[in-house]
């Protein structure tokens, strides 16, 4: 019950700043050499207790595949999100084609500037069909020490870079 | 018999991949009526074959403010991504002048179900191998109905005339058959391969890649022309280590940022090359040529379907069900029949036979053939128009001629009519002085005649072939 007054409060507490500044994060996304269907992937803002708090890109437009994405798909479920009319509103303007084997991506993500070093959880789930699911492919911490860094997946991410614009 | 066989094969072939043939034409169609749609679009660039790849990023680079990645599409859209003055985003652009002309918007759901019905029918892996056996099967289905097609018109020359043929379903059959067996063989082709494909069957061909030494090749982005290229990209920042990625259709190159020195090139092996061929052929995506031939063979497929369930309905299902060793049957009943009459009298006329313990088989005239122990041979047959034959006796007398029955033959002949016609059983007729003609064919009794499907004629009729059959 608790938790799911958080879900709540959270972005209820978003509506009521000012104006929600916002940072932009410039990514680089490189994939590991395999085979198979493209890889969709979400990133989203997670709280400490790993309840999501803001869906910032994904890769792949197709909403059926999005069950692939397991976690996400439960958090879309019990939200009721996963309706066309919910879904493709949430992820428009944030959303790119999925990424194959081997490739690489350049994309830009924006985060409210009150969650940055303020102990949220930065997550890339990724989910190929019929090869794996990585519910933390790459998870760390939303802070400027760990912007600066590059960071290795677990799965099908092979490396991430950012470069903070702001 | 060849002909039966392959008939037999076809329409066992169309049996068995009917309904998912039938959702795979129909989703095909949508599909590809999407493609023709998408390159009516402004972003669909027709000429990117004159445009290259330097020009492209020059004028970007003017009118773009930061460009992460281009991509050509299959549909001959150009996407960059990157920022515009609407902030990070994906949009098309026109190569020529650099200019965006909008964003990228996700394609409509309604489309990709259409897609992934076609691809999969839902089942995701199951799915598709279920389509890529139908894809085979297409290619198997083509390859037997032009070998009844072209015996049917009596050659491969008669393909450039027109077919007389009554029957519209028949002739319907007859005239998608010539004008669409090459787009089906095609289709079939393209998608079995790309299934294939996607279960990585030619993976163990292996790009070769190479590298090049300080100033050995300078990539000249002149002689690349927008259509070859696949994807460009950018240098993730200005550090010596981060570079220029183009990839064309048939490889890839790592150039240096500033002065476009080539590092390395991959030389992609000849599958990849192949699944874009086939990509094309089968999409028409890129061409609105293809596409709208593409479009047209998935309706003509549905059209086949039809005309060919039309003409097969009531004769063809018989080989499974009552079959019938012909070859060992020592009364062999024959039908001709055009509205499906005569065809339920010799069934009626089997079923009686074998009660009374003859070894029965049953087929039309058209199938006619050497039986082996046949003794008896009965006719059933009505008149089609002006005194022809019905559809599945058109070919009877050709065939009859060149084949020769091995040992003599009882044979009588019953002809279905009606008096209102001025020719009534006359094809009943002509074949009643056919057989006389042969010299191994004696007629057990003159030729039977029955008007409007009279009831107490054919059981008088069936009597008399009872007693003379003992």
């Amino acid at each position: 019950m608790q938790s799911f007054f958080k879900i709540l409060l959270v972005p209820f507490l978003l509506l009521f700043l000012p104006i929600e500044e916002e940072v932009e994060i410039k990514c680089l996304l490189e994939i590991m050499d395999y085979r198979g269907e493209g890889a969709y992937f979400v990133i989203s803002v997670l709280d400490k207790e790993e309840n999501y708090i803001k869906t910032v890109y994904v890769l792949g437009d197709d909403k059926s595949w999005f069950s692939e994405l397991k976690y996400f798909w439960i958090h879309l479920r019990e939200n009721n999100l996963f309706s066309d009319e919910d879904f493709y509103p949430l992820i428009d303007g944030i959303s790119g084609p999925t990424i194959s084997g081997g490739e690489r991506r350049v994309f830009q993500i924006k985060v409210p500037k009150n969650l940055l070093n303020n102990s949220f959880h930065l997550r890339f789930e990724t989910a190929v069909e019929d090869k794996a699911y990585y519910i933390n492919d790459i998870n760390i911490a939303l802070n400027t020490e760990s912007l600066k860094q590059t960071h290795i997946g677990q799965g099908f991410i092979k490396k991430l870079q950012f470069v903070a614009l702001e | 018999m060849m002909k039966v066989l392959w008939r037999k094969i076809h329409f066992l072939l169309a049996l068995g991949s009917a309904l998912f043939l039938f959702l795979a034409s129909v989703s095909g169609f949508i599909l590809g009526i999407e493609a023709l749609l998408d390159q009516t679009k402004p972003q669909a660039i027709d000429s990117l074959e004159d445009i290259s790849l330097k020009k492209t990023l020059e004028v970007l680079n003017l009118n773009i403010k930061e460009v992460f990645e281009i991509s050509i599409t299959e549909k001959n859209y150009v996407i960059v991504q990157g920022i515009s003055e609407d902030g990070f985003e994906r949009f098309y652009v026109d190569p020529k002048t650099g200019l965006k002309i909008s964003s990228v918007t996700p394609t409509s759901p309604f489309f990709n179900l259409a897609r992934s019905l076609h691809r999969s029918l839902f089942f995701k892996n199951t799915g598709r191998i279920i389509v890529g056996i139908i894809a085979f099967l297409l290619i198997l289905l083509s390859i037997t109905g032009l070998i009844l097609l072209t015996r049917r018109i009596g050659g491969i020359k008669q393909f450039f005339f027109l077919t007389k043929e009554k029957n519209i379903y028949r002739k319907g059959h007859i005239i998608l058959g010539k004008w669409f067996f090459i787009p089906v063989l095609l289709i079939g082709f393209s998608g079995a391969y790309l299934t294939i494909d996607r279960f990585n069957a030619f993976t163990h061909q292996k790009s070769i890649i190479k590298t090049y030494a300080k100033g050995e090749k300078i990539l000249d982005l002149n002689t690349i022309r927008l259509k070859d290229v696949v994807r460009v990209s950018y240098p993730y920042s200005k550090a010596e280590h981060d570079v220029f990625i183009i990839e064309l259709k048939d490889r890839l190159f790592t150039v240096r940022q500033g002065d476009f020195r080539t590092l390395s090139e991959e030389v992609y092996p000849l599958h990849h090359l192949l699944k874009q061929w086939n990509y094309y052929i089968h999409t028409g995506e890129s061409d609105v040529f293809v596409a709208l031939i593409v479009s047209l063979t998935a309706l003509a497929l549905v059209f086949f379907m039809f005309t060919g369930f039309k003409i097969t309905s009531k004769t063809s299902l018989d080989f499974l069900i009552l079959n019938n060793n012909i070859k060992e049957a020592s009364v062999v009943i024959l039908y001709g029949s055009e509205t499906g009459n005569s065809y339920q009298f010799a069934k009626r006329l089997a079923k009686t036979l074998r009660k009374e313990n003859h070894s029965v088989g049953l087929t039309s005239l058209n199938n006619y053939g050497i039986f082996p122990k046949a003794k008896s041979i009965l006719i059933l047959t009505a008149t089609y128009g002006d005194g022809e034959a019905p559809s599945n006796a058109d070919l009877f007398e050709k065939i009859f001629i060149s084949s020769k029955q091995l040992h003599t033959i009882n044979f009588s002949i019953l002809g279905f009519g009606s008096k209102s016609y001025p020719k009534f059983c006359q094809f009943a007729i002509t074949l009643q002085s056919l057989l006389e003609k042969q010299d191994n064919f004696l007629s057990l009794m003159p030729l039977f005649k029955i008007n409007n499907q009279s009831e107490i004629d054919y059981c008088s009729w069936v009597s008399m072939v009872i007693n003379k059959l003992k």
